[in-house]
């Protein structure tokens, strides 16, 4: 098989590049042919701080496949203390000392696409609000793991680097699958993307298509100028933004 | 007027805090629920005034840390403290001496000095273990002098009013007052109104009280009526405090508070922290402990 790959990012408005705390995963080169590919993108908490670093260990972990199919704990503990050796590797002021004892959190979503002669298929799992959407034309086939607009909010439940917070049984990935179809496209996006997409699907609005004008268009240059729109029409929170699409083909 | 606004370093919103510091804070109160990291050396009965210097420094270290991020302090609010009994007056100390309104930045990097406390936390296996935390000080216990609360209303109005004339979309300022509320230059309510018909695109001024007493009763907090409260001064102060905004309480009740429409930010012999955790400021885990 092989794919068709974009990513796209941007900070919240008003803040530096470097404030960025979502991260994504994508191979190296999507345009050779494989057996499987595997993609992720994470969203730090806001409120935390050393997120953005937390939320590039777990992507790069699941991209790595060392997270196992339900985010194994072990796999966890280790990026827990790489987290942690980080942190605690520079003298830091009071209040950055007591804000890394609370830990930092994120979200994960994570993809993986394989092929046989028989069927292309995929397996996700998700912690949190990033959420993955495949589309067969204009049709929503799946939307992972959340299913409508008004499930999110502000305070989801993410992956802690704090073992203290170490996986409750409400914590759990959730985990999805199916198969794939040639021409099939995955759209995996952090949060307030997500909230939008499916808020202008309920709305009975083509949001795919929009979306899709961006690989045709210029990368770089179209996806901060679309945001730029959404946001100060009141239609996407503002938020960093992460999104990847993928099209595989078998 | 829907307290939707964001807030962020480009668009700050503002606390002002008001402190009791007359000479009837000399008095005993019952201690307060929850203070896990209350120092080792704490007496069973502390002094109304070390009350407010303990409930002052544990919001503002709960803010600092608020607003901390890994390269520093994010200055999401604008913060006052306005000290009452010989006068009225800005109550920092040292660098901050005589500064109204600080960058939520400076005051983390000033406390007057910082104490090590310990606080037992979860050990990830069923145990606790205990932990040293950095417990800052920036005010130190102060009972002297008359209450003019109605008057540290009026200059809270004067300060806020020239604060909301720059920042007229912001989110609107927190006024959270500790006392006792035995005020003696008059019934504090008509200043107090008029601190809250104080607005900006995004809402009213909200006015949150702490009622520290020296009575024996149970800690209340956020109550929606005056029924289960005390005396004639918790229920004026009840009286006096804003109704929780409906973010606030839809957060409330996720920490499991039973409220309703009709809470108040008011708590009777209780700490006001929870508020801290109630501002939005962007994603907050709800796994977080």
């Amino acid at each position: 098989m092989n794919v068709e790959q974009a990513a796209f990012h941007l900070q919240k408005a008003g803040n530096a590049p470097g404030d960025y705390e979502d991260a994504f995963y994508q191979p190296s080169s999507g345009g050779g042919k494989r057996r499987s590919y595997r993609y992720a993108i994470a969203d730090g908490a806001t409120e935390m701080s050393f997120s953005g670093l937390w939320a590039n260990l777990l992507v790069k972990a699941y991209g790595d496949d060392r997270l196992g199919k339900q985010l194994d704990p072990r796999s966890l503990l280790a990026l827990r203390q790489q987290w942690k050796s980080h942190v605690e590797g520079k003298p830091l002021p009071w209040y950055a000392e007591e804000k890394a004892r609370l830990g930092a959190f994120s979200s994960l979503l994570g993809l993986r696409l394989s092929a046989s002669r028989a069927a292309g298929t995929w397996q996700a799992i998700a912690v949190g609000d990033s959420c993955l959407f495949q589309l067969r034309g204009s049709e929503v086939l799946t939307a992972f793991p959340l299913k409508c607009s008004a499930d999110f909010n502000n305070r989801p439940v993410l992956i802690s680097s704090n073992s203290a917070d170490a996986m409750q049984p409400r914590e759990l990935p959730a985990t999805a699958e199916g198969q794939w179809h040639d021409r099939d496209v995955f759209l995996l996006m952090t949060d307030a993307l997500a909230c939008w997409f499916l808020r202008s699907k309920e709305a009975g609005e083509q949001p795919s298509e929009l979306l899709g004008s961006l690989v045709k268009g210029d990368e770089h240059g179209a996806f901060p100028e679309f945001i730029r729109i959404l946001r100060t029409s009141g239609k996407l929170r503002n938020d960093d933004v992460t999104l990847l699409i993928v099209e595989p083909r078998r | 007027m829907t307290y939707s606004a964001e807030i962020s370093r480009q668009n700050p919103s503002c606390f002002l805090f008001l402190i009791d510091q007359s000479a009837s804070m000399i008095e005993r109160q019952v201690p307060s629920q929850g203070e896990a990291d209350a120092p080792a050396t704490n007496t069973p009965k502390k002094t109304k005034a070390q009350g407010v210097a303990d409930a002052i420094n544990r919001l503002l270290q709960n803010l600092v840390i608020k607003c901390a991020k890994s390269e520093g302090v994010r200055d999401y609010y604008s913060v006052g403290v306005l000290g009452y009994g010989q006068g009225v007056r800005p109550a920092f100390g040292g660098i901050l001496d005589g500064r109204e309104l600080v960058p939520i930045s400076e005051i983390a990097n000033s406390p007057v000095r910082i104490e090590e406390r310990t606080k037992k936390i979860d050990d990830g296996a069923g145990g606790l273990v205990d932990q040293v935390i950095k417990f800052p000080i920036w005010f130190e216990p102060v009972a002297s002098g008359g209450t003019p609360m109605c008057r540290a209303f009026g200059q809270a109005k004067a300060l806020l009013e020239t604060w909301l004339a720059e920042h007229p979309d912001s989110f609107p300022p927190i006024v959270i007052s500790i006392t006792d509320g035995e005020s003696t230059d008059g019934d504090p309510s008509k200043p107090a109104q008029a601190l809250k018909d104080l607005v900006t695109s995004d809402g009213n001024v909200l006015l949150f009280n702490v009622h520290l007493s020296s009575r024996h009763q149970t800690p209340i907090e956020f109550p929606d009526s005056d029924l289960e409260l005390p005396d004639q001064y918790a229920k004026l102060l009840f009286g006096m405090s804003s109704i929780l905004p409906a973010y606030m309480c839809e957060i409330a009740k996720e920490e499991e508070y039973n409220v309703s429409a009709e809470t108040r930010g008011f708590v009777f012999n209780a700490d006001m922290v929870s508020v801290i955790r109630f501002l939005d400021i962007g994603t907050r885990p709800s796994n977080l402990r």
